[in-house]
């Protein structure tokens, strides 16, 4: 009896584990078939997204699903999406695709570069596109990316007028390139913007340590920071919780715009818009105008820029607005090209 | 001064939850248990902590919530690794793997539907009335939430119930030689049983003291390792519980002054200082011979003789 029960428990426990993974591999199946065709007749184009997660996740790949809508409406493309593939399923996932005959496929993240290089060569028809890397191989491989330094530059300016004790931080997730660029972007803004400022940056180490990044910010704000600027994605809540707890301090918020998180905390964000990089290379499909080459966009393609004010609107001095305002300008008419760290 | 009693604050903030996670793993090791699955325990009570205060109100119910989850763990735990003797790292690992995903799904679930983030209702600051005023020491150790004292309490309990009560005998006899303390009338089942459904229960509360203590929020993976840290607190710390307190003391004081020396602007890469409690912890196991020898069942099975 014991036996049996100890074998039963194990089946159970092994279905439990093999749950996890066999979400990995279902079929990319989802296909809207509701696309209509606009372009006279002719085969709608088909294009179709590899997510590393799942588009509920409120954020990474809820933007890509909802860029991919915006151009079924916009293009009248065929759209489809896979969710939660993992690494190793990935080569799998856009060999089907290409089978199926989709003109485009994206990969939703830098992790997708390798199988797409890998997959590419046997599919010469069939353009590939990963987003955030860096990635480009003739004929059919392209990648496009954020210029992010363009935004952090801006919220740096931001943090650099708004201070009242001088001083301000950037808080990363880890130290890798994406991130290290967008702390340089930053301090040069900052120090750009108003040339006596203080500066500071650190790194919690983690991106799930949300305890952790709590304590730096507020050692930080200890140290006399009264602007911090979080780039530490999930883990980056507890630089907002820890700036709650102090009247004055304000968080600039990174990627979306993460002023409903706390109205009276978070003075604005610096957004990167996935659903722009998605419809740019839709619409550059579309048109017949692709290149296997990497793209970068940034504050001119509107690929990236600042939140609105939300409550803060009438707390910063028109002045301070205006100086922004130039900035961005100034950015996207190139006259910043040499202060601006490149991406 | 007040620099040093803020570095102190926060070293004790940031040992909280490995201490109580640690505390759980004395238990276990001392009853002859390797329970690496603390990980997914704390994880699990971090996610309950969060579930209980939000469904009503309470965070004191969180709490229990984030307790009775950890238990329960470590009751499937205990089925797995003590009745059906299967290997116990790999019953922890499983654990481990289970929880991530299970605490992100039922997260999502439960909360929000999005699996975006809310805040529920958590402790705050706790001062006790008098203690708080004794000066250095009072803001430092009694101006904290309810999880440092339960910690507290927590050392001195485990400290006489190890050295001072037969049952803290028999849980010593049984991990050193589960055989021999069998044979003189102890239930290693049972005491391997109640020693892992302690640990997990403190593991539980480690996690809560994250999610509703540190916090009040819940995050996916947000344990972020501490349950292996915890583990190495108690090998740190001789299996002993004031000396794994101090241990996870010194870990929270290296991981404070790490994130002091990244805002000062050192140069230092933080990788190094992060580094800092882990090669102190390998210089004094491998320096310090002897009496720092884990209980010599550790990790290893007990089947009844056949009669």
């Amino acid at each position: 009896m014991k036996r049996f029960v100890a074998l039963a428990l194990t089946v159970v426990l092994a279905f439990a584990l093999v749950g996890c993974g066999s979400a990995n591999t279902g079929e990319p199946a989802q296909k809207d078939n509701q696309a209509e065709s606009n372009s006279g007749g002719t085969e709608p184009v088909k294009v179709a997204v590899v997510m590393s997660g799942p588009i509920s996740d409120g954020s990474w790949n809820a933007a890509a699903y909802q860029g991919l809508m915006e151009a079924k409406g916009k293009y009248g493309i065929e759209p489809a999406y896979i969710e939660n593939v993992a690494q190793a399923d990935a080569e799998g996932a856009f060999r089907d695709y290409a089978d199926q005959g989709y003109d485009l496929i994206i990969g939703h993240g830098a992790q997708f570069t390798d199988p797409v290089k890998k997959v590419a060569p046997n599919y010469p028809d069939v353009k590939f596109v990963v987003l955030n890397s860096d990635i480009a191989q003739e004929p059919n491989v392209g990648s496009i990316r954020f210029r992010a330094t363009e935004i952090a530059f801006v919220t740096g300016a931001v943090a650099g007028l708004m201070t009242k004790t001088g001083k301000v931080g950037i808080i990363g997730g880890l130290e890798i390139p994406v991130i290290t660029e967008a702390v340089h972007g930053f301090l040069a803004g900052a120090k750009y913007a108003n040339p006596n400022v203080e500066t500071t940056y650190a790194y919690v180490g983690d991106w799930n340590d949300v305890a952790k990044a709590k304590e730096l910010a507020i050692t930080m704000m200890d140290s006399g920071v009264d602007v911090i600027q979080n780039n530490a994605n999930q883990a980056g809540l507890g630089i907002i919780e820890a700036a709650k707890a102090r009247p004055g301090v304000m968080v600039i918020g990174n990627v979306t715009d993460q002023n409903k998180l706390a109205p009276d905390t978070v003075l604005t964000s610096g957004l990167q818009k996935i659903p722009v990089l998605v419809d740019f290379a839709v619409s550059q499909v579309v048109n017949g105008k692709w290149e296997a080459k990497n793209y970068k966009l940034g504050l001119k393609e509107g690929a990236v820029d600042l939140a609105p004010w939300h409550g803060f609107e009438s707390k910063v001095p028109q002045d301070v607005k205006d100086r922004i305002q130039e900035i961005k300008e100034n950015i996207i008419n190139g006259k910043l090209s040499d202060v601006v760290p490149q991406s | 001064m007040d620099g040093l009693i803020a570095f102190a604050s926060q070293s004790v903030r940031l040992a909280t939850p490995i201490l109580l996670a640690a505390l759980g793993a004395i238990f276990c090791y001392r009853s002859g248990v390797l329970n690496i699955g603390l990980e997914g325990m704390m994880l699990t009570g971090a996610l309950m902590g969060v579930v209980g205060s939000t469904l009503t109100g309470q965070p004191f119910i969180g709490l229990l919530a984030a307790a009775v989850a950890g238990a329960v763990m470590g009751l499937i735990f205990a089925v797995f690794a003590v009745s059906f003797l299967a290997d116990q790292a790999v019953v922890g690992t499983a654990l481990n793997l289970v929880s991530i995903g299970f605490t992100g799904y039922l997260f999502r679930l439960l909360m929000t539907g999005t699996g975006e983030t809310q805040n529920v209702p958590g402790f705050g600051a706790m001062p006790i009335p008098g203690l708080e005023r004794i000066p250095i020491l009072g803001p430092i150790v009694f101006n904290q939430n309810i999880f440092v004292y339960i910690c507290l309490v927590a050392v001195v309990l485990l400290q006489v119930l190890l050295y001072h009560t037969g049952f803290g005998l028999n849980m010593r006899a049984t991990g050193e030689n589960p055989r021999a303390a069998s044979a003189m009338g102890v239930n290693v089942f049972a005491l391997r049983y109640e020693a892992v459904i302690a640990s997990g229960l403190l593991a539980g509360l480690g996690g809560a003291a994250l999610s509703i203590g540190a916090l009040n929020l819940f995050i996916e993976q947000m344990s972020a390792g501490r349950g292996f840290i915890a583990l190495a607190a108690v090998t740190f710390g001789r299996y002993d519980p004031i000396g794994t307190l101090l241990a996870s003391l010194v870990f929270g004081a290296a991981d404070a002054l790490q994130l002091r020396l990244q805002v000062a602007s050192t140069g230092i890469p933080y990788q190094y200082i992060q580094m800092l409690p882990y090669v102190v912890t390998l210089v004094v196991l491998a320096v310090v011979k002897g009496k720092a020898r884990a209980p010599k069942s550790t990790g290893v099975r007990f089947e009844r003789e056949a009669l």
